[in-house]
């Protein structure tokens, strides 16, 4: 039964639907036209967001670039460049080795 | 743009049902003509570049919630104007309840037989949610799920709705 009436129902429908006014399909068919005419300002909006959004992420990234070269090292890479320059002068190696006990020298010779 | 031949043949695809939607829940045409309109808004606004196949749901839940905002906006325009003192708890159980058109005369005492016409004033004279319900599961073919989607609601509701929606359908119709 209920089957019956929601076919019944459904093409009844169809019909409704198909019988609008003239006055009203034009005024739909008008609604159409400025939705879809609405389509370019939001894309224009969203172009022009976009690129606002790309000006400011380029601006910031510039002023890291400018900012980032006066700053100051982390420790620790401080550290790993004293490394790299020990290894590599092979002449003052033994120096370094004995640094400890050039600086006691130096301490006993200053107290004495 | 690309879609907008797209858009166009989606939107005029389902203006026509749309606007039935609408003044029928309305009873008033232009009412249901700012509704289409403002759905047709909404949708291109935010969905234009969604992918076609959910293009029916994303509209209808638009469309519904534009419905159920003018039914809101009604119900508080009534209640300042002191036509019924529902209180703001009430206003739920309105919505639900509200009958989509004043009350429904006895349709079997119009004629004998169910026709076209006579189904479609008993849909007419459903409340708003067995109404959208109705229309949405018999109308557009929409699944449970999909219903429910559009109206904001849980699909246990949706089978209920559709339930007493098709009871006093057959009610109105003098069926039983």
């Amino acid at each position: 039964m209920t089957d019956v009436i929601e076919k019944k129902a459904k093409d009844a429908l169809d019909e409704q639907a198909k019988q609008l006014s003239a006055q009203v399909s034009s005024s739909l068919r008008q609604a159409r036209y400025s939705a879809i005419d609405s389509v370019s300002e939001v894309e224009k909006d969203r172009f022009s967001w976009g690129l606002g959004g790309f000006a400011v992420t380029a601006f910031v990234a510039l002023l890291v670039l400018i900012w980032q070269p006066n700053s100051p090292l982390p420790a620790g890479n401080l550290l790993a460049v004293d490394d790299i320059n020990l290894v590599l002068s092979d002449d003052e190696i033994e120096l370094y080795e004995e640094l400890d006990f050039i600086t006691w020298l130096d301490e006993i010779e200053a107290a004495g | 743009m690309d879609n907008k031949d797209e858009l166009d043949k989606f939107l005029a695809g389902v203006e026509r049902k749309a606007f039935c939607h609408a003044e029928f829940a309305t009873k008033q045409t232009e009412e249901a003509l700012d509704i289409v309109q403002e759905t047709m808004l909404a949708f291109v606004s935010k969905y234009a570049n969604s992918p076609t196949t959910q293009w029916p749901a994303l509209f209808h839940r638009i469309l519904q919630n534009q419905i159920r905002d003018w039914y809101r906006r009604s119900a508080v325009r009534s209640r300042w104007r002191g036509w019924f003192g529902a209180d703001s708890d009430e206003h739920q159980s309105h919505l639900q309840n509200q009958p989509a058109q004043p009350a429904a005369e006895p349709l079997h005492q119009l004629a004998g037989e169910n026709t076209g016409r006579e189904l479609v004033e008993a849909i007419k004279q459903l409340p708003l949610r067995q109404q959208q319900a109705f229309l949405l599961r018999v109308w557009e073919g929409f699944t449970v799920k999909e219903t429910a989607k559009a109206m904001s609601c849980s699909e246990g509701s949706v089978k209920t709705h559709l339930n007493r929606a098709n009871s006093r359908i057959r009610e109105l119709l003098g069926d039983h």
